[in-house]
């Protein structure tokens, strides 16, 4: 059992340091992680979520994009062990029995998870987000540690907060990552409604066409949202 | 271990932020405008001035509300010589943080500007973008008659009050007294109302900005929650139309099974 986890690790986390090595694309490099973390350690849902400067967290990545299972993250913006991890500095592990009641713990419990977990993740003193999953059975002894290894990748893929040390530098680079996300979401809903397509099927849509063309995920969603000539092809692939 | 902390607090301040720009209309007993807005921003900021601009046709800006006695000058002319820190923020969706105006490098920067704000007082500028995403509204520039680099408090602030301005420019057409403006604030962090801006601007064939200012007067004039109405339109159970209607004050939405 060990054997296939630390196979799957060793495989991610080479995946992942290409990634990072061919560009600074942030989005794109949470989103994988968010995905590998969830196939690793065999969590249905796993959420990236980065502070902004108001010290509230937004969701970067998630690795399952159903509205229902969107909303694990955002109900958590006072309440919850992402927010307890963000502000104590320390991991939290919950069982969905333990959970405080509330519309968190319902939705939990509705979409039969059995386990939530959430660690910091550390740019030297600093915490600038959690990474939060959801599982539907109890924790192996060793995802602890693993959570924790793609918690701390996450941290320094931010490459702009880790180049300067200046802290109202990282509260605008925080602030620019939010907002490169925010564009890729509205990129995500004009695709979807442009070609009949689910959000999700839009997201990937755009992952590929970046990929494809070694470009940033949120260039391409603004060329989305501007309709620009150099994404026709993205935008009705059959016209 | 001790930033994370102050973060935290950054929640409560945002909220007394707010408080402050209600009291200030509150005291008048009008409804919220970004007068207020600026009138908070210069006391808590300890500025000379502060001005909100408004991306008015998809390039220009123009100010829409100015507070301190040698604003209206000083920002008539940025916009008229098309340079300055404001006109920098919008262009690069960045802020511009400028402690001394009188150095080398902003008198290279701005060879018109520059000099022209040093003779009406002005030393320091700051200037923060007003934006959501791929939605740029507007610029919330900083004057002060004295050089100096801007704190990063201060600077924590000078972006939530230009949160709060994003708030009150995309509001849902005019606002009435005791209407709360920010009731949103918490709703727009959600991936799900980005997404359904983004399918609402296709479906109104509008700008991103419109198709936001609607989904918030629909959330409004229902009495829905901005989250909720997202859902509803991900999920096709809320269309927009063009044809109907412009107004986004008016019944121009179809609800549709």
């Amino acid at each position: 059992m060990i054997h296939v986890l630390e196979q799957r690790l060793a495989r991610t986390f080479v995946e992942l340091a290409d990634t990072l090595a061919s560009g600074l694309d942030v989005i794109e490099f949470l989103q994988v992680l968010a995905e590998r973390c969830g196939q690793v350690l065999d969590a249905p849902v796993v959420g990236v979520l980065l502070a902004d400067h108001r010290g509230t967290l937004n969701l970067m990545a998630a690795s399952r994009e159903r509205p229902d299972l969107l909303e694990l993250f955002h109900l958590q913006q006072d309440v919850g062990p992402a927010v307890e991890a963000y502000r104590t500095g320390s991991p939290v592990t919950l069982a969905h029995a333990d959970l405080p009641p509330g519309p968190f713990a319902t939705l939990v419990g509705e979409c039969g998870f059995e386990v939530v977990q959430a660690v910091p993740m550390r740019l030297g003193e600093r915490i600038v987000g959690v990474v939060n999953l959801f599982r539907a059975d109890g924790l192996g002894e060793d995802d602890a540690e693993v959570v924790r290894a793609f918690a701390d990748l996450a941290a320094i893929s931010l490459p702009h907060i880790r180049s300067r040390a200046y802290q109202e530098l990282l509260a605008e680079q925080l602030r620019r990552a939010l907002h490169d996300r925010i564009t890729v979401e509205q990129a995500k809903g004009v695709l979807s409604e442009v070609r009949g397509i689910s959000p999700t099927e839009a997201f990937t849509a755009m992952r590929v066409w970046a990929r494809e063309r070694q470009r940033q995920v949120v260039d391409v969603a603004r060329a989305v949202i501007r309709d620009d000539a150099d994404v026709a092809g993205l935008l009705r692939p059959d016209a | 271990m001790s930033n994370h902390n102050g973060d935290a607090a950054d929640d409560a301040r945002r909220a007394w932020l707010w408080q402050l720009v209600r009291e200030e209309a509150a005291a008048e007993g009008v409804a919220v405008g970004t007068r207020h807005l600026c009138v908070v921003a210069t006391s808590v900021l300890g500025a000379s001035a502060v001005i909100v601009y408004q991306v008015v046709d998809g390039v220009r800006s123009e100010p829409v509300a100015v507070s301190g006695p040698t604003a209206d000058q000083v920002s008539e002319a940025e916009v008229t010589f098309g340079e300055g820190p404001a006109v920098d923020a919008l262009r690069d969706e960045y802020p511009v943080l400028v402690a001394d105006l009188r150095s080398g490098s902003a008198g290279e920067r701005w060879p018109v500007f520059a000099p022209f704000a040093l003779t009406h007082g002005v030393f320091s500028v700051s200037a923060y973008p007003v934006m959501m995403g791929a939605i740029v509204v507007g610029c919330l520039e900083v004057y002060r008659d004295v050089a100096g680099a801007a704190t990063p408090g201060q600077i924590v602030d000078g972006l939530l009050l230009a949160d709060a301005a994003m708030l009150l420019l995309l509001r849902a057409g005019p606002s009435g007294v005791g209407e709360d403006p920010f009731a949103d604030a918490v709703e727009v962090r959600w991936a799900t109302v980005h997404q359904a801006t983004g399918v609402a601007s296709v479906q109104l064939r509008s700008d991103l900005a419109t198709a936001f200012v609607r989904l918030r007067a629909h959330a409004y004039r229902t009495g829905t929650r901005l989250a909720d109405v997202a859902a509803d339109v991900l999920a096709h159970r809320l269309m927009f139309h063009t044809d109907l209607d412009d107004e986004p004050d008016t019944e121009s939405e179809s609800e549709q099974g």
